[in-house]
């Protein structure tokens, strides 16, 4: 039983991480339709711009982790600046360049830090709370899954109450008409851009937390699992990718506890086929936005 | 008459060209204050082309467009639509005229809340829109996509009211409407035009609709301008069936 429980913690603060990882990757993908390949990319910049911060000497996590976010944002306004600005709203030209910028970046972090694995700083000292018996939750665990609940609540909030949120809204339904109604589409497709690679960037730092470490290639595997949780929630809602990311990190932990690590991503992307099968739509998409268009 | 009015929208040699194929050559025309414009022509004449140029969502290959707000005149060619929207153009267009994830409310609010408007006086807009449109009002909290054609023409046409525009560009209002709505869409735009003061340049299929409450008239044949004249007039002319059937 403990064991069990055990497992389905590790599961909600992973499952927390797919969570925010698929609400960054909504924000470009599923409310601009813009599949921004190189968003793996900027969440493993978040966690180097956080090394880099600390080892400059600014010896606070919270301080650091804000230069890492920035870091982050700063490269997502890079992305949409050469490799999705240029190509015109054209699917596959935008598909390889951005996956050609993730490439440039971390080769380039490869390059600089030797390809090693960083150990990562903590913010405080992991401590176990007792909840049931020998069953415990850590600190760590607990910042994760308060984290991603505040992000989609805020994220969910800022598309349907605020100026800019409806302006993304509007230019997911049509940009010609988001124009005609007075929005400079180019300035809130940059603000979409920035705040999706601010929340990469938040997500990347969190889940070098959870596993002590990061490493130049991070982001290929981030990136992937967030867009399987994007694409079985439905793309285009957010409160989809919230559940399907909870659920897809506590199936997966479950499989590695019980069964082994080899069969973990099969969940993934063997779960995400046989959805698809059902409903190509995916559980919470609206009909007519099929992910066929990956 | 129209010479006494001040001329809110004039056109001169506007050429339209999408890469090597051009949708429409050297059309020039003109609104003055106070006129509902029909464009009118067979399909793939160019109207379509020529409006989303004005509106600049295809910047013109060639000419030059002017926009007289009431104060002074700009140049508007090759200008972004948002800026145009700013000063006072509302574009409907044909096909996709609402926003289907967004309640009958918000697509409302929306005409009037990038255009600088507060939010009391968007609010009002909006009630006196569900005057206007009762349709609407019962429909406030339904989402656009389910609304029938009708009632989307009409969401599109309170929408770009919201905004207070000078001059609307109006793609087929007819499109896809039922005889009966298709009446009281034209009637509302009759009312947009002497009741808002907004001066209207509509590009319609249904020729006898739009010379029905349009002043003046073009007619546009495949790429160019054909002719033009007060609505009585060309309703009368020949050419006007020449330039559908072909001569």
């Amino acid at each position: 039983m403990g064991y069990f429980v055990e497992q389905l913690t590790i599961g909600l603060s992973t499952g927390a991480i797919y969570a925010i990882i698929a609400i960054g990757f909504n924000l470009v993908f599923g409310v601009m339709n813009v599949l921004n390949l190189a968003y793996g990319a900027t969440m493993m910049v978040g966690t180097y711009g956080l090394l880099l911060v600390w080892f400059l000497g600014v010896r606070n996590f919270w301080l650091a982790a804000i230069g890492g976010i920035v870091a982050a944002t700063l490269v997502g306004l890079i992305v949409e600046r050469v490799a999705v600005r240029p190509m015109k709203g054209n699917w596959w030209n935008t598909k390889v360049a951005t996956l050609g910028f993730a490439f440039f970046v971390e080769n380039f972090v490869t390059r600089i830090t030797e390809g090693r694995s960083e150990p990562f700083p903590k913010p405080f000292e992991i401590v176990y709370f007792p909840v049931v018996s020998d069953i415990e939750i850590s600190n760590v665990q607990i910042l994760l899954v308060v984290a991603s609940l505040v992000l989609v609540a805020a994220m969910v909030a800022f598309l349907r109450k605020t100026k800019p949120g409806k302006a993304i809204r509007i230019i997911a339904q049509s940009p010609d008409i988001a124009e005609c109604l007075g929005i400079d589409v180019h300035r809130i497709t940059v603000l979409g851009f920035a705040l999706s690679a601010a929340l990469g960037g938040i997500a990347g730092i969190l889940n070098a937390l959870t596993f002590g470490s990061t490493y130049p290639y991070v982001g290929q595997f981030l990136g992937l699992k967030g867009l399987v949780v994007l694409i079985v929630a439905g793309i285009g809602n957010m409160r989809g990718c919230l559940y399907v990311g909870v659920v897809l990190g506590l199936l997966e932990s479950l499989t590695v506890g019980f069964g082994g690590s080899t069969y973990r991503d099969l969940v993934a992307y063997g779960g995400m086929t046989l959805i698809l099968l059902i409903r190509p739509y995916g559980l919470f998409g609206e009909e007519g936005r099929v992910a066929k268009e990956i | 008459m129209t010479g006494l009015r001040p001329t809110i929208l004039r056109v001169t040699d506007l050429t339209v060209r999408y890469g090597q194929v051009i949708a429409a050559s050297e059309i020039s025309l003109h609104v003055a204050r106070g006129e509902v414009v029909a464009l009118l022509g067979p399909n793939g004449a160019g109207k379509t082309s020529v409006l989303r140029s004005i509106m600049g969502l295809v910047p013109p290959a060639m000419g030059k467009i002017e926009f007289f707000d009431g104060e002074r005149t700009f140049r508007i060619e090759g200008k972004r639509p948002h800026l145009l929207a700013k000063l006072g153009i509302a574009n409907v267009p044909a096909q996709q005229v609402v926003l289907p994830r967004m309640t009958v409310e918000e697509n409302l609010e929306v005409g009037g809340l990038y255009l600088g408007f507060g939010h009391a006086a968007i609010r009002a807009a909006m009630e006196e829109m569900y005057r206007k449109f009762p349709a609407l009002a019962q429909r406030r909290r339904n989402y656009a996509g389910v609304l029938s054609g009708g009632e989307r023409r009409q969401l599109a046409l309170a929408r770009a009211l919201v905004g207070r525009p000078k001059l609307m560009l109006l793609d087929e209002p007819s499109l896809g409407l039922a005889p009966m709505v298709l009446n009281d869409v034209f009637d509302m735009l009759r009312r947009i035009s002497r009741e808002d003061g907004v001066d209207i340049l509509l590009v319609e299929q249904n020729v006898k609709k739009a010379l029905d409450i349009a002043d003046r008239a073009y007619v546009m044949r495949i790429g160019g301008m054909d002719f033009s004249g007060p609505s009585v007039e060309v309703a009368r002319s020949e050419s006007l069936k020449d330039a559908y059937l072909g001569s």
